[in-house]
C-alpha cells in the first residue's frame, strides 16, 4: 500500500529515541513509607494510602536506590506512580502528592458534620446491651425541653460544615416526637438564611410507629435508622420490652415504615454472645425484609454492657473469629451470585483501594470526635461523641465540652479538652500507629482508649481496637495481595453499592 | 479550514477577510461581514461584495461591486463562515458539519510521534484577529465549539483574550479545548481562564502512558508528563473541566490498564477518559513503525481498560474505531466520534447491520482498516466471517 508520508518531514527535526527520555531512572528520591511483614512478602503503604508488596531484596534495592527501570520495570514504575519515590529532577512531585494528601484528609477542613441530638432517654426496651440507663415511658424529665433544643439547633448550626447530618438518638425518640419535629422546623426556618444542606436521621426502634409521625417523616425526608439483631428468637433475647414480642411490634413497624419510606430504612445489627454462632439465620433475616447489606457491630463497652458481660459479651477474640467466618460467609455468597455487602468492610476498602476521604468520626486520625461529631444531650449538656454521654451517665464527666445555655460553637471547638483529644489521636503520632502499614487507612478512639485503657493514647499490644483492626486489614489483604480477581471484583461491587454487578456476572 | 475553492477573478483586498455567507439579499449581517451570494441578475443597491456562478451578473456589477466570481459553489452553505485571501474562499465553519473548531495555531511545544497536523513554526499570529472575527459571526445557539492548533496555549494571554470573547458572543455555547495542558502548570494563567470561561468550558489533554519517560518519548518533549499532571490539579483547584485522551498505539496500548489506574489515583476528578484509535496521517506516516498497531492486537487491553474505568467510575469513551474492531463487550462505549469531513466507510460496511450507530473511519486509516473490516448482524452482535 502507498501512502505519502508528510512531505516536510525531512526537513524536520529528528525524532529522539526513548533512551534520551529514560536515562535518569536511577535517580530518585524516596518520599517517607511504612511496611508490615506478610507472610513472605512485604506490604508496602505511604500516607495517601497506596500500597505495593516486594520482596525483601527489593525493599533493600529501593532504599539503597539501586532501582532502576532497567534492572525492575515494574517496580520502579509502581513505586513512582504511587508516589514511594520520584524523580530527582521532578520539583513539582512534592506537591502533587500535596494535593493527594489533602484529599485523603478532606475531613478535617469541614468541621463538625455529624450532630446528634439526645432528644429523650426515655425507653420502653430493656436491651441487656444497652448503653445508657433507660428511663421509665412516663418519666417526661428526661425528655429535651424546647428550650435546650432551640440553643442546640443554634450551635450546630454554627458549624462551618456545608453539609451536616441531624441525628435524633434517644431513648425511643418517637416517645419525644414532639420535640424531634421542633428541632426539625427550627432548624429548616433557620437554615433559611443560612443554607446549609440538611440531612436529618431518626433512630427508633419503629416500636409504635403513627402514621402521623410517618407523615412528619416523609414530608421532611427524614431518614430512618433502626435496630434489627436478627430472627425472631434472637431479637427478642437481645431487646426484651417486659413481656411483649420485640420482634413482632418491630416488624409491624417497619412494614408501616416502608409505606412510607420505601427501602431508605437501615437496620443496624449489634452482636450480642447470642449471636456468635447465627450468622446464616441474622443474614435471612436481612434478605428478608429486603435488605442487601449489613453492619456487623461489636458490643461497645459502656453502660450496663459491661455489667452484663457475661451474660452477653465475648472477648475480642471471639469477635473477630466471629466476624472474619462471616466475612467470608459472605464472600462467598456473592460468589455464588448474591449481592450482600457488609458495611465495616466496605468502609475500610473504600480507604483502601479509593483515593477518596471517608468520613466515619469513629475511625479517623485524628478522631473525628469533637472535630466531626457533637453530640447534644437532652439537658444540654455538649459532648464529642455518643459514647461520651454514655460515660457521663455512668458519673465519669471528664469528656463533657460545656453546655448549650453558656456556650457557642466556638467555645466548644476551642475547650481545651478537646484540643487535647485531638492532639492525642493522631495515629501517625502514636506509637505503634506511626510505624504501622495499616495507617493511612485507620483511626483513633480515644474514647475506646480512654474506657478500656485508662487514657486518650491506648497501649496497642494490649488493646481491642488494635487487633481488631489489624486481623480485618490482615484478613482483606490476603486478597488484595493476591489479586485474587473475583473478590476485587466483589469488593468494588460494594464499595460502587453495583448491586447489579454480581448478579451480572452469573 | 477545511475546504478550498480557487478563484476566478481578482478581488481587490477590500474583499479579503472573514465573512458570513448569507443568501438572502436582504438580510444584514452587523459589521459589514455578508458575503452575499447571487444568482438573481436584480441585486439589491445596498449590498457590494457578492459571490456568483454567473457570469451575467459578474459582467453587469463587476465595475461598481465587489464580485467573486466561481464556476462550481455546490458546496457553498448558507452561514457558512469564510475566510476570502489570496484569491481564494476557505472555509472556516460549515453550519451542516457536526464539529466546529476555531484553529488557534499550527505551532507547537510537542512534537508528537502519531501527530496528524505536523506543527510549523512560522508565526500565524494573524490567526487570532481571525478568530475573533468569527466568534462574532458565529451562531449564538451554537452548542459547542472546539478550540485546536497546534497548541492553542500557546497565545498565552491571546488565549485568554480569545475565550472570554467567546463568552461574550456565545454565553451558552460549550468550548472544548485541544491542549496538552502543560502551559496550565502556571496557576495564574488556569485562574485568568477560569474567570473568564464560567462552566461549559473543558480541557481535553492527551496522557500515553502512566510511565513518564514513555509519555516524554511520544509527545518528544522532557518533563512533558509532569508538567500535564500538574496542569491537571491547577485545574481541578480552579473548577475547570479536564478529559483524558489517549490515542491508541503500539507504545501505549501495553500500559492502558496501568494508565487507567494512575488516572484514577492521581486525578480521580477527570470528567471524561477518551480512548482514541489511531489516525493514519501527518507524523504517523513517519513512525508508522513505532505507532502501529491493530485494533485487533490491543483488544485485551483495551477491554481491561473499560473494565477498570467502570469500577472506578470514570466516564470513558472509544473515539474513532469502526464497531467491528471493537469486541462486542465494550461495543456501548465506542462514540460516533469522528468529524464528518474526515470519516469513511468501506464497502464491507454497506452490509452491516450496526453502520448507522458506527464511528467509521478517518479516510486516511480506512487502508490500514480494510483487511480487518467485518460487517456485523445484529442479532448476534457479532461480526459476521
Amino acid at each position: 500500500m502507498e501512502i505519502k508520508k508528510f512531505k516536510e518531514a525531512e526537513t524536520y527535526k529528528q525524532f529522539k529515541e526513548l533512551s534520551f527520555y529514560s536515562s535518569d531512572s536511577n535517580e530518585y528520591n524516596l518520599f517517607p513509607f511504612n511496611f508490615n511483614r506478610l507472610n513472605e512478602e512485604i506490604v508496602l503503604t505511604n500516607d495517601t494510602g497506596e500500597f505495593v508488596t516486594c520482596s525483601d531484596y527489593e525493599l533493600h534495592n529501593l532504599v539503597k536506590k539501586e532501582l532502576s527501570i532497567e534492572n525492575n520495570k515494574n517496580l520502579f514504575l509502581e513505586l513512582l506512580n504511587k508516589q514511594f519515590i520520584y524523580m530527582t529532577r521532578d520539583r513539582e512531585a512534592i506537591n502533587r502528592k500535596a494535593v493527594k494528601y489533602r484529599t485523603k484528609k478532606q475531613f478535617l477542613y469541614t468541621g463538625a458534620v455529624l450532630l446528634v441530638f439526645v432528644v429523650t432517654t426515655r425507653c420502653q426496651h430493656k436491651c441487656h446491651y444497652c448503653q445508657i440507663t433507660p428511663q421509665s415511658t412516663k418519666a417526661i424529665e428526661f425528655d429535651m425541653t424546647e428550650e435546650i433544643a432551640e440553643k442546640s439547633v443554634i450551635i450546630a448550626m454554627q458549624s462551618p460544615a456545608k453539609s451536616i447530618t441531624i441525628e435524633f438518638q434517644g431513648g425511643e425518640t418517637l416517645l419525644a416526637f414532639n420535640i424531634v419535629k421542633f428541632i426539625v422546623q427550627y432548624a429548616k426556618q433557620l437554615n433559611e438564611s443560612i443554607g446549609k444542606n440538611i440531612e436529618f436521621v431518626l433512630a427508633t426502634s419503629l416500636v409504635d410507629i403513627t402514621r402521623e409521625q410517618l407523615e412528619f417523616i416523609k414530608e421532611h425526608n427524614i431518614l430512618l435508622s433502626t435496630s434489627l439483631d436478627g430472627p425472631e428468637d434472637l431479637h427478642n433475647t437481645n431487646r426484651p420490652i417486659h413481656s411483649e414480642n420485640t420482634y413482632k411490634k418491630f416488624i409491624e413497624g417497619f412494614n408501616l415504615s416502608k409505606e412510607y419510606a420505601g427501602d431508605t430504612i437501615s437496620p443496624l445489627l449489634t452482636i450480642s454472645k447470642n449471636s456468635l454462632s447465627r450468622i446464616e439465620d441474622i443474614i435471612k433475616e436481612y434478605q428478608k425484609i429486603g435488605k442487601n447489606s449489613i453492619s456487623l457491630r461489636a458490643l461497645s463497652p459502656y453502660g450496663f454492657a459491661v455489667k452484663t458481660m457475661s451474660k452477653i459479651g465475648y472477648s475480642e477474640q471471639e469477635y473477630i473469629k466471629f466476624y472474619l467466618n462471616a466475612l467470608e460467609y459472605i464472600i462467598d455468597m456473592n460468589l455464588d451470585g448474591t449481592y450482600f455487602r457488609e458495611e465495616y468492610a466496605t468502609l475500610l476498602l473504600r480507604r483502601i483501594l479509593t483515593p477518596y476521604s471517608t468520613g466515619y468520626v469513629d475511625l479517623q486520625s485524628p478522631s473525628g470526635a469533637g472535630v466531626n461529631a457533637l453530640v447534644f444531650y437532652y439537658n444540654g449538656e455538649i459532648y464529642p461523641a455518643d459514647e461520651a454521654r454514655m460515660l457521663a451517665e455512668m458519673g465519669d464527666k471528664n469528656f463533657l465540652l460545656g453546655n448549650v445555655s453558656d456556650n457557642t460553637y466556638k467555645d466548644i471547638i476551642n475547650n481545651p479538652k478537646l484540643q487535647l483529644i485531638i492532639q492525642d489521636s493522631c495515629a501517625e503520632s502514636l506509637t505503634n500507629c506511626s510505624e504501622c502499614a495499616y495507617l493511612p487507612y485507620c483511626g483513633c478512639d480515644p474514647l475506646f482508649n480512654y474506657v478500656t485503657q485508662k487514657d486518650h493514647y491506648g497501649h496497642r499490644p494490649t488493646s481491642d481496637f488494635c487487633y481488631k483492626q489489624m486481623s480485618i486489614y490482615n484478613y482483606l489483604f490476603s486478597y488484595i495481595r493476591n489479586k485474587d480477581k473475583k473478590v476485587l471484583d466483589i469488593f468494588w461491587a460494594w464499595i460502587n453499592h453495583d448491586i447489579d454487578f454480581v448478579q451480572g456476572e452469573c | 479550514m477545511k475546504q478550498l475553492l480557487h478563484y476566478s477573478n481578482d478581488f481587490t483586498s477590500k474583499t479579503n477577510g472573514i465573512r458570513k455567507v448569507v443568501f438572502n439579499q436582504n438580510e444584514y449581517i452587523s459589521g459589514d461581514n455578508a458575503l452575499y451570494l447571487v444568482e438573481d441578475i436584480e441585486l439589491n443597491e445596498e449590498i457590494d461584495i457578492v459571490i456568483t456562478t454567473s457570469k451575467d451578473i459578474f459582467n453587469k456589477y463587476k465595475k461598481n461591486k465587489e464580485i467573486l466570481y466561481f464556476d462550481n459553489i455546490e458546496e457553498m452553505e448558507e452561514y457558512a463562515i469564510v475566510k476570502i485571501e489570496n484569491n481564494s474562499i476557505y472555509f472556516s465553519i460549515l453550519p451542516s458539519s457536526n464539529a466546529h473548531t476555531l484553529f488557534f495555531t499550527n505551532r507547537c511545544n510537542h512534537y508528537c510521534l502519531m501527530c496528524s497536523q505536523p506543527p510549523t513554526t512560522d508565526n500565524d499570529d494573524y490567526l487570532i484577529n481571525d478568530n475573533m472575527k468569527i466568534i462574532e459571526l458565529l451562531d449564538k445557539e451554537l452548542s459547542v465549539i472546539g478550540i485546536s492548533g497546534g497548541e492553542p496555549t500557546l497565545l498565552a494571554e491571546n488565549f485568554v483574550k480569545i475565550i472570554k470573547k467567546i463568552r461574550e458572543e456565545l454565553p451558552n455555547t460549550y468550548i472544548r479545548v485541544l491542549t496538552n495542558g502543560r502551559a496550565y502548570t502556571n496557576e495564574k494563567f488556569v485562574k485568568s481562564i477560569a474567570e473568564v470561561a464560567k462552566d461549559y468550558f473543558i480541557s481535553e489533554i492527551p496522557i500515553y502512558s502512566s510511565y513518564y519517560a514513555q509519555h516524554d518519548y511520544v509527545v518528544q518533549s522532557k518533563n512533558a508528563f509532569f508538567e500535564t499532571i500538574e496542569g491537571f490539579y491547577n485545574c481541578a483547584k480552579y473548577g475547570l473541566k479536564t478529559e483524558v485522551r489517549v490515542v491508541l498505539n503500539k507504545q501505549t496500548y501495553n500500559n492502558l490498564p496501568d494508565l487507567m489506574y494512575f488516572i484514577y489515583k492521581n486525578i480521580p476528578f477527570v470528567d471524561h477518559v477518551a480512548l482514541m484509535g489511531l489516525e493514519y496521517i501527518g507524523f504517523t506516516l513517519n513512525n508508522i513503525d513505532e505507532v502501529h498497531i491493530s485494533p485487533l492486537e490491543y483488544e485485551d487491553e483495551l477491554i481491561e481498560a473499560i473494565k477498570i474505568c467502570r469500577e472506578y467510575n470514570l466516564p470513558v469513551s472509544i473515539y474513532n474505531l469502526p464497531l467491528c474492531l471493537v469486541n462486542e463487550n465494550i461495543r456501548e462505549f465506542a462514540r460516533q466520534s469522528i468529524s464528518d469531513w474526515k470519516n469513511d466507510f468501506s464497502e464491507v460496511c454497506y452490509n452491516c447491520d450496526m453502520k448507522s450507530e458506527c464511528a467509521g473511519m478517518f479516510s486516511s486509516t480506512q487502508p490500514y482498516y480494510e483487511p480487518l473490516l467485518k460487517s456485523i448482524t445484529r442479532s448476534s452482535n457479532v461480526a459476521k466471517d
